[in-house]
């Protein structure tokens, strides 16, 4: 407990390094594993996007980064580092100066993550005054510009206001804001703009990657929406059942995924083109974690799977030095990815 | 106008009177005016919207929250009253019918909701969700009644164990599955579908849209289906009408509006769909970004 700042969080720039993550939950079923063994590594300057269905652990991983898990939840194997400090090591004070300061985080509703009962302007100084111990008129100064950082319009005026006075969008910009204040490397992003309209989720996003690249900071993206992957992001990593199946850098994974769960979501893409033809879809569903099967998880809802090869634990395969594939027949596969 | 309308056995000719014809639909929200108070607040949530649906076919009604959609659906079908408006429902101007007649009306003309979690009774197994609009609308025996619930149990893709759960033993896809069984069981003509898959995934999005692509098909139903996205909305619609602010902004056929939008906002709602791959990227303002497409004007309202 006492090496607070190690080591210098390894050869590159690694903001967050999850290494063989696994956390266990306790339910009517006793222990039961949700995330299996996740690698996942988020380097300055890059947007990694988190992919799956619901269910299949991306928000747990995300929850574990940030030391948010829920008394009924343990890391029972591997670590989660963020800055070089591994979590699970920090008392709840040395992680509120991660929280916040090294990593924060922005959430699906951004309108209900704020109080009602304040001025948006005071619930972003709060973090300045709190982690830097800033008087309420240094850290309010710096809001104005936070708010002009985020775009929001007439920032002076705005951070008096409440927040029923902002439309979802303009909450999510306070919610960045309020991110961002304290200078964190990294920012987990947990569907940001699920809840938001196309036109507000475009403009968002836009921001997102804008401030990314003018800070120069990495962006843990959780999303299931494949599109705005394919917008943001630089690597991605798809969850199958608690665990990663598939990673590799984005544009390889749209054009050649080697996993059949990545291609059958790549095939359920929504394709703005053509009606009439029959969307692809994946059929079933995710088993619940109690009963992850054994063998490859994916297996059941596998149109290429084989008795022989997919009954047995399946490892991450490298297909290339920065991809790898959960899949039994990752060599005599040829699967469909998109076509432009 | 579209291959797939033609393919399928429509139950009329095409220039059968249209399953829905609205004309000046308005409604206003707000205190009326009182001795105290004038005008305080009022808002037009749907202004002189003017639709129109064919037999057997999908008008598809995109806009942002608030722009009144929703509103429009739950009008056509007079769940709530509008201020102002005709509304031809399968041929019966509905503004004049009596509460009894409104409920068999609705046999005819049903509603699936966004939120299938919400919009089922939590404590009635699914058997009797789906049976019980033929109760309200009567006419079977107890045995029929559930004959026909199987049978519709099995068409939207579900098993006979299905019958006997409770909502909460289910997934979200599996109780839209449920919701449109619902819908269905009284053999409507015409369903007002409120974004019937924006609360579920991706890879089950997709299942469901299928589903009511099929049974559209099958037989002859004739959808509103209103939504945020109009990549669904591509897929489904023959022809789409764009809301924003209570006001029709622009109705066509679907290809038409896709490929030349002749309104602004619609260009503007085009272009905020993402690409299909990070080769297509569609955003502006992106560093080492290799889209291009026009997007000027979004990132003037950006900055």
């Amino acid at each position: 407990m006492t090496a607070l700042i190690a080591d210098t969080a390894g050869t590159d720039d690694a903001v967050m390094r999850a290494r063989d993550l696994t956390v266990e939950v306790s339910t009517e079923h006793g222990w039961v594993t949700i995330v299996d063994g996740v690698n996942l590594t988020v380097r300055r300057n890059e947007i990694v996007g988190l992919v799956g269905e619901s269910g299949s652990g991306k928000t747990v991983t995300s929850l574990s980064v940030m030391g948010l898990l829920p008394r009924n939840a343990r890391i029972t194997r591997g670590s989660v580092e963020v800055m070089g400090r591994t979590i699970s090591t920090l008392t709840e004070r040395q992680l509120t100066e991660v929280r916040g300061v090294q990593a924060a985080m922005i959430f699906q509703e951004p309108r209900r993550c704020l109080n009602p009962a304040f001025t948006v302007g005071d619930q972003v100084a709060e973090s300045l005054r709190r982690h830097r111990g800033w008087s309420r008129k240094r850290a309010l100064q710096r809001t104005v510009e936070l708010f002009e950082l985020v775009e929001i319009p007439q920032a002076a005026r705005r951070v008096k206001q409440y927040p029923h006075e902002f439309s979802g969008g303009m909450c999510q910009r306070v919610m960045l804001a309020m991110a961002l204040a304290c200078d964190p490397m990294l920012l987990i992003a947990d569907e940001p703009t699920t809840a938001l309209d196309v036109t507000v989720q475009r403009q968002v996003l836009e921001l997102i990657r804008r401030l990314q690249a003018q800070l120069g900071i990495g962006v843990l993206l959780i999303t299931h929406d494949l599109g705005v992957v394919a917008e943001m992001c630089d690597r991605v990593s798809v969850m199958y059942a608690g665990q990663v199946v598939e990673e590799a850098d984005a544009d390889t994974l749209f054009h050649e995924p080697k996993h059949p769960y990545t291609s059958g979501l790549l095939q359920s893409m929504l394709e703005p083109t053509q009606r009439g033809r029959p969307l692809g879809y994946i059929s079933g569903l995710v088993p619940p974690p109690h009963l992850f099967p054994a063998t490859c998880r994916f297996q059941e809802r596998c149109s290429y799977a084989v008795d022989s090869a997919c009954r047995t634990t399946v490892e991450l395969h490298q297909v290339s030095p920065a991809h790898s594939s959960r899949c039994a027949r990752i060599d005599d596969l040829k699967l469909p990815g998109v076509t432009d | 106008m579209n291959s797939r309308t033609s393919n399928g056995p429509t139950p009329e000719p095409r220039e059968a009177a249209p399953t829905l014809s609205v004309r000046g639909l308005t409604k206003v929200y707000g205190p009326r005016a009182t001795m105290l108070r004038r005008n305080a607040h009022r808002l037009t949530a749907v202004d002189a919207v003017d639709l129109d649906i064919a037999p057997g076919t999908t008008l598809g009604l995109v806009g942002e929250s608030g722009a009144g959609k929703s509103t429009v659906g739950r009008l056509v079908l007079r769940l709530i009253e509008p201020d102002a408006g005709k509304i031809d429902l399968l041929g019966t101007d509905i503004a004049g019918l009596s509460r009894g007649e409104l409920r068999r009306m609705r046999a005819k003309a049903t509603m699936i909701f966004q939120d299938p979690y919400t919009s089922l009774d939590p404590r009635m197994p699914i058997k009797d969700s789906v049976v019980e609009p033929l109760l309200v609308h009567g006419g079977h025996s107890r045995s029929e009644r559930y004959e026909k619930a199987l049978a519709m149990v099995r068409r939207v893709g579900l098993g006979d164990a299905h019958m006997e759960r409770f909502p909460y033993e289910m997934s979200g896809g599996q109780l839209q599955r449920v919701a449109i069984a619902r819908a269905l069981i009284t053999d409507p003509s015409f369903i007002v579908c409120d974004e019937p898959v924006a609360a579920l995934d991706v890879s089950t999005q997709a299942q469901v849209i299928n589903l009511l692509n099929d049974l559209q098909q099958e037989r002859g139903i004739s959808y509103l289906f209103i939504s945020h996205d109009l990549r669904l909305v591509r897929l489904i619609a023959d022809e789409v009408a764009v809301m924003r602010h209570g006001k029709l902004l622009e109705k066509g056929d679907a290809v038409r509006v896709f490929e030349e939008p002749e309104h602004e906002y619609t260009r503007e709602l085009l272009a905020a769909i993402p690409g299909r791959s990070p080769r297509s990227r569609r955003f502006g303002g992106l560093a080492g970004c290799d889209g291009e497409t026009g997007t000027a004007d979004l990132r003037q309202e950006v900055a």
